[in-house]
């Protein structure tokens, strides 16, 4: 069955078509789910929000550009909604006393996946939006402000904030492991 | 989109880019219950909205039909075989003449005709009679007054009563063969002043109403009044835990959220009847609104004091910690269209009614948005029960509330009333939902103020 012949299911509501488009590309928006979700369990709640939503507006899709790029716009987004309208409070974290460290060239090979979402899952809410969106996704800061309902200057600080963040679980990773 | 790479940024896009997991199929079984649940409870709101709509307007519809159909007996129609009156040559009431004279509301009091009848027989005094009004309206056979031979007008607000004051003359057919009754005063009230046997429809005066003491009405017909009110109101709210470790949660939530001046508003039409009973349903609405304050304390100088000993070595250190707090306000608002069905009961005293209701309120709608303390760590966080994106906290219908008020009205003139009705209503279940660790329910005391206008 063709990606086409699946999304026209999916609008007649055919739950096979559904159930194969699922499989398909849940697992690569599981992915991306569990970069922006504080655990595996928020990670579940988003994809399965996205693809409510997914099923819900398939009709809106109008076969333009990559059904994946679509589906995945749609992940981020619900992700976004998840974190940025639930909490309220701005975060308050003393990160300015972290050194800048730099990276070691080596450490691409200290760290696989699992590590590396570790490490994101750590950050507090905003910082690992901002630097989901920023540093994967590729989104520039105003872009960025905009989705998320923020200042440019607030989008950088929390970008630097999370990158020095990192680097301290990066560096204090690589010491361990060396 | 940027160009510069960041070395910490390189190495979190090329580790997780392209990052694939397996997919996680038990989601996919939450995905299918959800929108399936989702599609139900679809149709078993858009079920239930028809059916209260359907409900309402079936009482309502139920309540006319009642109060219309609350006229004279049958019994009482003239055209009963008797001495002298004969309606038709088998002496019978005929149907097709009282079913518009019962429409008409204009039905005689037969017995006292008849009874009238007998007393002009034995009376030597000349019999009241009145003219035959020629109107089609109804169709009858030919009716025979007796003792009728010349007629003068005695009664200038019905000039078309007349009396005869010759000698009896046998029998006079009537040439009409369509005629309508109109109401005959009863003759303890009316002695034999005269015996109207037919009157036109046109012609017939209204009797006055006697004092009733009870709401206004016409005819012994119900009153139907629509009334629009609005007003403040007060509230009650308890929150009260699922489970023992909720205790805490339920006590926090009920110091941080202050309840504030509410209100409501209300479109109703009532259909009042003679003896004082009432229905009363149309459309609420409901307004409550809450603030959720939030205190956050942020160290602002920690002072440390050393304790020196007598031998001026340190002994031990005070430590004086200042706190800065920061209060956080925001505005929480529940809103909510109800249907109400009310029974009630009136009293008149001249221009002053008093009324009391009790009925309740079927939600239809209910939207709430604003911000609550969240259960596992006690920030703020928004709720909207309408968007599907953030934490589910409320329903999307609260269901029935009990209502009891009490109408205070002022008759400013004959169509229309200034009233005040402070009320009292119970929401019987949970504003949150099933699964939320808290119960939530208010008492709301208000009052509402406004215009009552006759039909």
């Amino acid at each position: 069955m063709t990606e086409h012949e699946l999304i026209q299911g999916c609008v007649r509501e055919d739950r096979h078509c559904q159930q194969e488009v699922f499989r398909l590309y849940a697992g690569k928006m599981m992915a991306v789910c569990l970069r922006y979700a504080r655990h595996r369990m928020e990670a579940e709640d988003i994809l399965q929000d996205a693809f409510i939503k997914v099923f819900d507006h398939i009709h809106r899709f109008e076969n333009k550009g990559s059904f994946e790029g679509w589906i995945r716009r749609i992940v981020v987004n619900t992700a976004l909604k998840f974190y940025s309208r639930k909490k309220i409070t701005n975060e308050q974290i003393g990160v300015e006393h972290l050194p800048e460290v730099a990276v070691e060239p080596e450490a691409y090979q200290f760290f696989d996946e699992e590590e590396l979402l570790g490490f994101i899952s750590e950050l507090p809410d905003g910082y690992r939006l901002v630097f989901n969106l920023y540093a994967i996704e590729g989104y520039n800061h105003k872009e960025i402000a905009e989705m998320l309902g923020i200042q440019e200057s607030t989008s950088r600080s929390q970008l630097v904030k999370a990158r020095k963040m990192l680097q301290a679980r990066v560096t204090a990773a690589q010491k361990i492991a060396v | 989109m940027k160009n510069d790479k960041h070395p910490i940024d390189d190495l979190f896009q090329r580790g997780l880019n392209q990052h694939d997991v397996p997919p996680p199929m038990h989601v996919w079984e939450r995905i299918e219950d959800q929108r399936g649940r989702r599609h139900r409870s679809k149709l078993v709101l858009m079920r239930q909205k028809v059916s209260i709509i359907s409900s309402a307007a079936a009482v309502l519809l139920l309540g006319v039909w009642l109060g219309w159909s609350d006229l004279p007996e049958l019994g009482s129609f003239p055209l009963v075989g008797g001495d002298g009156i004969a309606a038709t040559p088998a002496g019978e009431s005929d149907p097709l003449l009282e079913l518009p004279a019962k429409q008409a509301g204009i039905l005689p009091d037969v017995k006292a005709i008849i009874q009238h009848k007998k007393n002009v027989d034995a009376a030597p005094a000349p019999l009241a009679t009145a003219p035959i009004a020629m109107r089609a309206e109804t169709t009858a056979p030919a009716i025979v007054v007796k003792g009728v031979t010349e007629t003068k007008t005695i009664d200038a607000a019905h000039p078309q009563l007349k009396i005869n004051t010759g000698e009896p003359a046998p029998e006079l057919p009537v040439i009409a063969e369509k005629v309508a009754f109109a109401p005959v005063p009863r003759l303890e009230e009316n002695r034999l002043k005269h015996l109207p046997t037919s009157l036109s429809t046109l012609d017939a005066a209204p009797l006055p109403m006697p004092e009733t003491g009870c709401a206004r009405f016409s005819e012994g017909r119900p009153a139907i009044f629509f009334a629009v009110t609005a007003g403040p109101s007060l509230l009650g709210r308890s929150y009260s835990s699922k489970s023992g470790e909720f205790v805490d949660y339920a006590r926090q939530r009920a110091n941080s959220e202050k309840t504030r001046l509410s209100y409501g508003a209300n479109a109703r039409l009532s259909i009042v009847f003679p003896w004082g009973g009432a229905i009363r349903s149309g459309v609420g609405f409901t307004r409550f609104n809450e603030e959720l304050v939030h205190r956050i304390s942020n160290i602002k100088q920690v002072t440390i004091t050393q304790i020196y000993g007598p031998n001026n070595n340190v002994i031990g250190a005070d430590t004086l910690v200042a706190y800065k707090d920061t209060v956080l306000r925001f505005a929480n608002q529940h809103q909510m269209i109800d249907i109400p069905l009310q029974l009630g009961y009136e009293v008149r005293y001249n221009k002053l009614t008093l009324a009391a209701n009790a009925g309740v309120n079927i939600n239809v709608v209910y939207n709430s948005s604003g911000s609550y303390l969240e259960s596992d760590d006690l920030l703020p966080a928004r709720f909207d029960n309408q968007d599907p994106d953030l934490e589910p906290v409320y329903k999307t219908n609260v269901g029935l509330s009990w209502q009891a008020s009490l109408g205070l009205h002022y008759q400013l003139n004959d169509r229309l009333d200034i009233m005040a009705e402070p009320y009292l209503r119970y929401y019987t279940n949970s504003f949150t939902r099933d699964d939320y660790p808290l119960s939530q329910k208010y008492l709301v005391g208000g009052v509402g103020v406004g215009l009552r206008m006759l039909l």
